[in-house]
């Protein structure tokens, strides 16, 4: 009836990091599972040559604002356009690393057992501060939280990116959450804000009744 | 001279609610200060406007910390029956109203819940610039994990102290007659 592996990390996550076990909950919440598959989903159909840049036949990957990392595992289990060697999450919260492995640790000792040889590491830092370098040396770079950011900010990180980067961005109209500082009207709006710098775009949409959430695809000018 | 502030946003409380509270500090404290209302709808000449229109609600109280001197803070559902002088006793560190005697039965759940033991219906300080800077530096991730700022400074180990003596009281301990008596949590 219940899954115990999953009882047992939660019991942990209520012993070592109590203030936090509300947070991680709705981090892993219905509406985030389906954000996240909805993305890989739409990832996996779109037509991207990759040419620029592949230089092996697996890619590396930046997940800005990646909360706990539940979007990194969703895209080593769906994800099917090429293999993955390695993806980036940054959050600047200093916890999230620590509770990551404690939450994900039986997955990452079963996907190595199983062949699968994603590296994933957790960055804690501010998005500004991610290197240039790691920018231009990732294919996809995601952002989810689109509506938590500054626009100038988001603009920012686009630009540091090379030419042909896949870049996977999501925001949504939720305007009465104090966090979503950036949300769109619609997604034509959404849409707008990233037409100077991506080409190629696709346009997703996804009702959750209480709002809507709005996906972008497109490739680095 | 000690700088009152009081914050009003949004509608939750009416004009009336800040000039009762005007009206209660000329009568009980009798040390030099000036009155200021931090607010979205600046309309009195002690009215300042807020610095921060991305924050919504309580978390202007928190915007205050940018002022720097002496400084005293009252949430406006308060009631001031008597003399406040005592407030000014020390400035050194940061002072708040310690809210033990009304969670005294929440503390098996205080962590789970992100809950505190403080509470900031009434604030005392010179310099919490740092605080605030903070705040605005990760705000996403504080706005996410406490729907107040009473649990940021308890959570995030901000340095503060509680006002000494017996003198602040909660209408949840039932009593409503103390020099000053928070109604927090009364008017939703």
């Amino acid at each position: 009836m219940f899954d115990f592996n999953t009882i047992e990390i939660i019991k942990k996550i209520l012993k070592d990091y109590p203030n936090r076990l509300v947070d991680v909950l709705n981090s892993l919440g219905e509406r985030q599972q389906l954000s996240k598959e909805w993305l890989v989903e739409k990832l996996n159909a779109y037509k991207h040559p990759f040419r620029n840049k592949m230089k092996s036949d697996s890619l590396s990957i930046i997940i800005l604002c990646s909360w706990y990392g539940l979007l990194a595992y969703k895209l080593i289990e769906k994800f099917n356009l090429k293999k993955i060697n390695r993806i980036h999450c940054v959050d600047y919260d200093p916890k999230v690393k620590r509770i990551a492995n404690r939450l994900f640790r039986k997955i990452d000792n079963e996907n190595l057992k199983n062949g699968v040889l994603t590296l994933i590491k957790h960055w804690e830092r501010d998005i500004v501060d991610m290197p240039e370098k790691e920018l231009k040396n990732s294919e996809i770079l995601i952002n989810t939280s689109c509506e938590h950011l500054n626009q100038q900010t988001i603009y920012d990180i686009i630009d540091k990116t090379d030419r042909g980067t896949l870049i996977v961005l999501q925001s949504n109209n939720y305007h009465k959450i104090q966090e979503h500082i950036n949300t769109v009207k619609d997604l034509q709006e959404f849409v707008s804000q990233y037409q100077s710098r991506l080409i190629n775009i696709e346009m997703h949409e996804k009702d959750f009744l209480e709002y809507k959430r709005f996906m972008i695809i497109g490739s680095k000018r | 001279m000690v700088n009152v502030y009081c914050v009003k946003w949004g509608t939750k409380y009416d004009r009336s609610f800040v000039e009762n509270l005007k009206t209660s500090i000329e009568k009980h404290f009798t040390i030099e200060y000036k009155f200021n209302c931090f607010t979205d709808r600046p309309e009195k000449d002690y009215d300042i406007p807020i610095t921060n229109p991305e924050l919504r609600g309580v978390w202007h109280k928190l915007a205050l910390f940018q002022f720097t001197g002496k400084n005293l803070f009252f949430d406006l559902d308060i009631k001031i029956n008597d003399n406040i002088d005592f407030l000014t006793d020390e400035w050194k560190t940061f002072t708040c109203v310690d809210s033990t005697p009304w969670k005294k039965h929440k503390l098996k759940t205080l962590a789970i819940n992100n809950d505190t033991l403080i509470n900031t219906s009434i604030m005392r300080w010179t310099d919490n610039k740092k605080v605030f800077d903070r705040f605005l530096k990760h705000r996403d991730l504080y706005l996410r994990l406490y729907t107040g700022i009473d649990r940021f400074i308890w959570n995030e180990g901000v340095t503060h102290t509680t006002f000494k003596g017996s003198a602040i009281s909660s209408w949840m301990e039932g009593i409503e007659n103390n020099t000053i008596v928070l109604y927090n949590g009364r008017y939703v």
